[in-house]
């Protein structure tokens, strides 16, 4: 019915279901690899990218020029930062326990937010692209944006299901799979390129803050209630699948945000979701 | 199985083990693993035990000397403390995953390979744990879903980091006795490295000793 009004809220409405169902495919690999930071840190990290590639084409930088429209510049700018500053730390890994990147993505989070806002301080249009991108303004989404979407988390799906016991080998316990002859260096190198892509693109399309909440929130909230691995994908991808109708039909009622809509549902339902799970644990064990 | 080198599966040569940059935690470490042993590795912390293990498992590069391999496949059973899954992970999928390592892409496990990971979790009698969370275990259990997950790749050699790490005596027992058994009944050679040798003492073939940089060969047995 709402959807029949305008082909505004049909675009945002596919664009916000299909981040919901297949974000957290990522969302899950960046939650067993313990690197949420950079859940956070990369999403930034893709806007700067966006703010570049915008301040290149204010500049008449003849490669930037050449992109046909907005959209593809963003969603190039997008992909040109985010999978270096995901391959690279992957390419480095150690492996060994205590390494922690937290304090290098905090910087590198901190880098791209200032980056972005040098680069387009005197940008004025590059400057309200990003804005709308910040403030998850889907309803800005047109069908090259969505398409491009749409194309980019299906092919990464595709990828992670056929690979994604190997993908979750690595994941959760790389030590026995380097002992077993995986290389598991190679291996965080494509789940990083993966995880670039994804990520890249959905920021083009939706911006930093609504790629990380459907990245990480239906991950989360299937947590709470699942009790095996293939359990809790399925459960994450309907748990986003039905934060994006809901989020989408309170925003279009209440004339709200979309993004920052589905956001705060996410963070209403995970809470939920713990709340509810903590009675049970208690009911279940008393002492608890 | 491959050619065996020095008549073993293992043979490290005047070898300086250790991590890269920093001074060698073990200097001229000569050691032959052959197939059916079982060895015991025992030392104080910090003496090197791990640093040994994780470099036959391949984890580490020898800094000096040689290490041969003869192509075998190793099963290597970390710490049970130092797995610790962020999502809900069941026994059974942990045991599969870890199959995957040796497992073709896109193929679906047969009926026979299914009841094989089983038949693991049996031969660690953990096969009761199969439906339950990992996280949720006691550090015995899962000392065997990991024994188990090793054990689902079909090794020839099986390293053990600290295997009773954590666990109660009676369960250190009962660990001692597990690996005594699939070292005998399986001919799975089996090397260990721990601070409670009693547990393994009626199975060992060779007993060993590292500390202060150096390793002692066949530091008997424990009374």
């Amino acid at each position: 019915m709402i959807l029949g009004v305008d082909p505004l809220f049909a675009r945002a409405f596919w664009g916000a279901l299909a981040l919901g169902l297949l974000a957290p495919v990522v969302g899950r690999n960046l939650i067993l690899g313990r690197s949420v930071m950079l859940g956070l840190a990369v999403p930034q990290v893709a806007l700067t990218g966006v703010a570049f590639v915008m301040l290149g084409a204010g500049l008449g930088w003849s490669w930037c020029l050449v992109l046909p429209n907005d959209v593809v510049r963003a969603s190039v700018g997008a992909l040109l930062f985010t999978l270096p500053a995901l391959a690279i730390p992957a390419a480095h890994y150690s492996g060994r326990r205590g390494d922690s990147w937290e304090p290098t993505l905090a910087v590198l989070y901190l880098a791209a937010v200032a980056g972005a806002n040098l680069m387009l301080a005197s940008h004025a249009f590059g400057k309200m692209y990003v804005d709308d991108l910040f403030h998850g303004r889907m309803l800005l989404i047109n069908t090259l944006t969505l398409s491009l979407l749409g194309g980019t988390l299906l092919l990464v799906g595709a990828v992670a299901l056929v690979t994604r016991r190997r993908l979750l080998l690595v994941l959760t316990d790389p030590e026995f799979a380097a002992a077993c002859g995986v290389h598991v260096r190679a291996w965080r190198v494509g789940i990083a390129l993966m995880n670039g892509c994804a990520i890249g693109v959905a920021v083009g399309a939706v911006g930093p803050n609504v790629t990380f909440g459907f990245l990480i929130l239906p991950v989360l909230m299937a947590a709470t209630w699942s009790r095996s691995l293939h359990g809790h994908l399925h459960g994450a991808m309907i748990g986003g699948g039905l934060l994006a109708v809901t989020g989408f039909h309170l925003s279009y009622h209440f004339d709200l945000p979309l993004g920052d809509t589905i956001i705060a549902v996410g963070c209403g339902a995970l809470v939920f979701c713990r709340l509810v799970a903590r009675l049970r644990r208690r009911r279940v064990n008393p002492m608890r | 199985m491959g050619q065996s080198v020095n008549g073993g599966y293992v043979s490290l040569r005047d070898a300086a083990l250790g991590y890269r940059g920093c001074p060698p935690v073990l200097a001229s470490v000569t050691l032959v693993i052959r197939e059916g042993e079982f060895i015991v590795i025992g030392g104080a912390n910090g003496g090197g035990k791990s640093t040994l293990l994780k470099t036959l498992a391949g984890l580490l590069p020898v800094l000096s000397g040689t290490l041969e391999l003869a192509g075998v496949r190793f099963g290597y059973v970390p710490q049970q403390a130092a797995i610790e899954p962020p999502l809900p992970v069941t026994a059974l999928e942990l045991v599969q995953l870890g199959a995957s390592a040796v497992f073709p892409h896109g193929r679906r496990f047969r009926r026979q390979e299914l009841d094989r990971h089983r038949q693991c979790l049996r031969d660690c009698e953990a096969e009761d744990l199969a439906p339950r969370v990992f996280g949720e275990l006691s550090g015995g259990q899962r000392q065997r879903v990991l024994m188990a997950r090793a054990l689902a790749i079909q090794p020839d050699v099986l390293l053990l980091d600290e295997p009773t790490a954590g666990v109660d005596r009676v369960t250190q027992q009962i660990m001692g006795d597990l690996l005594g058994r699939l070292n005998r009944t399986r001919r799975l050679t089996v090397v260990l490295v721990t601070h409670e040798r009693k547990p393994f003492d009626a199975h060992a073939t060779r007993c060993l000793q590292v500390g202060d940089g150096v390793m002692v060969v066949d530091a008997g047995r424990a009374a």
